[in-house]
């Protein structure tokens, strides 16, 4: 008698998994499908025959391709908030802030948010502590600016970073979110400096002299993305140089290797 | 070959590599914002929704596990949950609204022209394979896929017991397994 009802049971479970994997079950059957196939090989196998088709099943779809700005959208939240931490989380940032510095005599960077008045010359000497303090500002701030970055009403701008020289195969974006003051400078294909030098981050807007963002080193994959605080104004430039490590240079040595500009 | 791939890119993933997501995207993303339009039939719907389940993928990524399936279905996967989320939030009436076909979509231009091709060809079989279902079967499966309605309210839509529906789920996609398989596609 008993053997007849695991058979019914066997029966009915066996019948629900196409639906199972359809996402069609409610949830009291789907729990009860689910112990069910833990014993049972026979409807395991069927379960991974017909999963087959299923995973078919989005390749149907018309191809349609998605909006370029989509991309940034991902990349920049991505980039504001890294793996390992969600909304809430407290670990901090693995992607650095680097707070853009500012003259008293020409502001550099217009924000309301963290407004920095630094003499131009310890800006460079500066750039560790600058970096310290960014990250510890960056920890409570990277949860608004994610929602706002996907709420945002209007469309960020991105700008295209190229490479020439020894960083040819470099290549780089900077995405604008005026809504919230903010831009994610994201390079790629960067070579690693050599030894004992870094790379170092200018803005350069136009009619006055560049002024250092902070000093880096990309990863073994060639990439590194900074989040720029505060309005960059049109027309200024962003620009990578190779400088002496830790600090990074006064001002740069050599022609930019990596740069764009902020076309209006 | 592509669980190598998968392996590779699924690590520098799970190691936080921004490139990785970016490598992942530039992959996957076309078929992601497909799936979730075809599912939303929003455009800018189905741009939060890619938008958050890449995010949610990003943020586990150390979950990834490639034997247990291709980092192809773990995104669509993550994209159709989240887009059904979605309009299961709606109602019935809407539902039935957004299943209009979509006809006047641009077709997708990919930057990979081999990949594209491969591409369309597996999504030349696996029509084929819907194709050839008998109609009752084959709606069944996309009101459950992609519509998001659950066996007992196709059920009650289409006024048949619910037994049948789940019978014809099963028939449905063990045609198109034997079908998929006869042709050799990998899935």
């Amino acid at each position: 008698m008993r053997a007849d009802w695991d058979r019914l049971d066997h029966d009915r479970m066996e019948e629900a998994v196409a639906a199972y994997l359809l996402d069609a079950l409610d949830e009291e059957e789907r729990a009860q499908l689910g112990a069910h196939i833990e014993g049972c090989p026979s409807c395991r196998a069927l379960m991974w025959r017909l999963s087959r088709a299923v995973h078919g099943l989005p390749i149907s779809v018309d191809d349609v391709r998605p909006p370029e700005r989509l991309r940034e959208r991902i990349m920049a939240a991505a980039a504001v908030i890294p793996p390992g931490q969600d909304a809430v989380g407290q670990a901090a940032p693995r992607i650095i802030a680097l707070p853009v510095t500012t003259t008293p005599e020409s502001p550099m960077i217009e924000t309301n948010r963290v407004r920095r008045s630094r003499p131009r010359a310890l800006a460079h000497t500066a750039a560790a502590a600058v970096l310290s303090a960014g990250i510890a500002a960056l920890a409570g701030f990277v949860v608004y600016l994610n929602n706002q970055l996907q709420h945002a009403r209007q469309p960020p701008t991105v700008y295209a970073l190229r490479g020439t020289d020894g960083m040819a195969g470099a290549s780089g974006r900077v995405t604008v979110f005026k809504d919230q003051d903010v831009a994610v400078v994201s390079m790629n294909g960067l070579p690693q400096p050599a030894s004992s030098k870094v790379y170092q981050l200018w803005v350069i807007e136009p009619n006055k002299g560049p002024v250092s963002v902070g000093v880096f080193t990309p990863d073994r994959f060639g990439s590194y993305t900074v989040k720029l605080d505060g309005a960059l104004k049109a027309g200024a430039t962003i620009a990578v140089t190779q400088e002496d490590g830790p600090g990074g240079a006064k001002r740069p040595t050599q022609q930019p290797q990596l740069s764009g500009t902020l076309t209006s | 070959m592509e669980l190598e791939a998968d392996l590779e890119l699924g690590e520098a993933l799970a190691a936080g590599h921004v490139r990785a997501l970016a490598e992942l995207y530039d992959r996957y993303g076309q078929l992601a914002y497909s799936v979730a339009l075809r599912v939303l039939g929003d455009p800018g719907r189905a741009e939060d929704v890619v938008q958050d389940a890449f995010l949610k993928l990003w943020h586990s990524a150390d979950r990834f596990d490639a034997r247990r399936g291709s980092l192809r279905s773990w995104v669509v996967t993550a994209v159709r949950n989240r887009s059904i989320d979605y309009l299961r939030g709606r109602s019935a009436h809407e539902r039935r609204e957004r299943e209009i076909p979509l006809d006047a979509q641009a077709r997708g231009e990919g930057s990979d022209p081999w990949s594209e091709v491969v591409t369309a060809m597996e999504r030349q079989v696996v029509r084929e394979a819907l194709t050839c279902l008998p109609p009752e079967q084959r709606q069944a499966v996309e009101l459950a896929y992609f519509a998001g309605y659950s066996h007992r309210e196709i059920a009650e839509m289409i006024c048949v017991p619910v037994s049948t529906v789940k019978g014809r789920m099963r028939l449905a996609l063990e045609k198109m397994h034997s079908y998929l398989q006869g042709r050799g596609l990998p899935l």
